[in-house]
């Protein structure tokens, strides 16, 4: 199955266990998706911290609503002001 | 989907979890609580999951698609299914109509009556209809000559065939006697059947009878029989042409005038207007539409035919052989191939301003 990440992967030549990590993306400051999520650690509409493998996203902005969490994925929508990883 | 409203004490412990397991969607959250939407298949799941992490107080409600698909399209097209299901089922076991079909001419209300007297009618079951049975008392109808019947979906069909109707024995006793259709002389007579009115030599009428339609057998009964005889007869055909010395015919000039109109609903759109200088001149008219799509605009032609009259002299004496022969021509126009002309000849008869050929043909024939 094609996966977006994957493809990054193998077109730079990266030596990363995908299952073992996280992904972002931004998507012109409305949407953030996060991939590998292990948890929420808070939710408010101006940050938002979402667990992953090794740290922390979190997630500011303004009127940041969590539009979906799955299994292993968060799509957090808003005006997005910045994404920070701890 | 559902809508679960709960309180905001540990959510993000409550979604860390939830999140594991299920699909969440737009969760907002706000100092009084928290609100979030899921699947419908997941909403028993989240209820318990809720509970089990002590959130009791949580609020769950379908959202308006939810209550369309959840309470009336699963629930009502499922009942509604059965319901058809369970209906055709049992329509399946009765016939809700009767239909009588092929040639039918006088029989189809003795059908009925058949099966009025077996008490066969809309929604009777199938199962007390006998198909065989029913087949013997159709067939037993006078001037049936087949029948069979089958269940075709829900309707009794009955497919019937009527006897040939046998005109010698409806027409019996209404036969029509030979008449002639000559003005004739019988020259030779042979009767197959019937009884004959004329003998050979007899001269006839036209619409005088030459066979009667009976016959009488040897114990002296009369019976009405259909009359058949082989009858020839010396035919007299006279015509006659009447020429007169003078006579007027139009002579057409070739000159014509030509108008037309074109009209829209009745309403003229455009006319030529040619003036008319022929003084004697025969009108012709007719109309033809330009367009036979969507709009009726007619365009209609007048013509005007010049001619002349003109007084043409018969010349009686000079051209007779030739009023001869044409009034013979028209005499053979009764005359067939096979029959044969015995005598043929004319006569001439002058009257103030005109005169008349008569020509006559005695031509032995078949009359019957």
């Amino acid at each position: 199955m094609f996966n977006f990440f994957s493809e990054l992967v193998a077109d730079f030549g990266l030596e990363i266990d995908k299952l073992n990590s996280f992904n972002i993306v931004n998507m012109s400051n409305k949407l953030v998706y996060i991939e590998g999520q292990k948890g929420v650690v808070k939710i408010g509409s101006e940050s938002m911290s979402i667990r992953v493998k090794g740290g922390v996203v979190v997630v500011f902005g303004q009127n940041l609503k969590l539009k979906k969490i799955t299994g292993t994925t968060v799509c957090i929508v808003g005006e997005i002001e910045g994404i920070e990883c701890k | 989907m559902y809508k679960f409203t709960i309180s905001p004490r540990n959510t993000e412990k409550i979604f860390g979890k939830l999140s594991l397991k299920f699909d969440i969607f737009d969760v907002t959250k706000s100092e009084e609580n928290v609100i979030f939407f899921c699947h419908n298949k997941d909403r028993k799941k989240i209820q318990k999951t809720l509970k089990f992490y002590g959130l009791s107080d949580f609020k769950c409600q379908p959202v308006r698609s939810s209550i369309v698909l959840s309470r009336f399209t699963s629930l009502g097209i499922l009942l509604g299914i059965v319901f058809s299901a369970i209906l055709w089922i049992i329509s399946s076991f009765f016939i809700t109509d009767v239909v009588i079909m092929g040639d039918i001419d006088f029989t189809e209300q003795k059908v009925y009556e058949v099966l009025s007297s077996n008490n066969i009618h809309e929604f009777t079951p199938k199962s007390k209809i006998d198909i065989v049975a029913l087949e013997n008392q159709i067939q037993n109808i006078p001037y049936i000559s087949y029948v069979s019947i089958v269940f075709r979906g829900n309707a009794l069909i009955i497919n019937i065939r009527e006897q040939l109707t046998n005109t010698e024995i409806v027409d019996s006793g209404s036969f029509a006697p030979i008449v002639s259709i000559y003005d004739c002389m019988i020259t030779q007579i042979k009767l197959i059947q019937g009884t004959l009115a004329v003998k050979a030599g007899d001269i006839v009428r036209v619409g005088d009878v030459l066979v009667y339609p009976y016959a009488t057998d040897s114990q002296g009964n009369t019976r009405s029989v259909q009359p058949l005889a082989d009858i020839v007869a010396d035919v007299y055909i006279t015509t006659a042409l009447t020429v007169y010395d003078q006579r007027t015919e139009r002579e057409y000039t070739g000159n014509v005038i030509k108008n037309y109109e074109i009209t829209f609903m009745g309403l003229t759109l455009f006319a030529t207007n040619n003036e008319i200088t022929f003084s004697n001149y025969e009108t012709e008219e007719y109309t033809k539409y330009i367009s036979t799509t969507v709009l009726p605009i007619k365009i209609t032609y007048h013509n005007y035919y010049e001619y002349n009259n003109v007084t043409i002299d018969a010349n009686f004496s000079e051209n007779l052989q030739y009023y001869i022969d044409k009034t013979r021509q028209t005499a053979l126009l009764n005359v067939k191939d096979y029959d044969i002309i015995k005598n043929e000849s004319h006569v001439i008869r002058d009257y103030d301003g005109y005169h008349v050929v008569e020509y006559s043909l005695t031509v032995n024939k078949k009359i019957a």
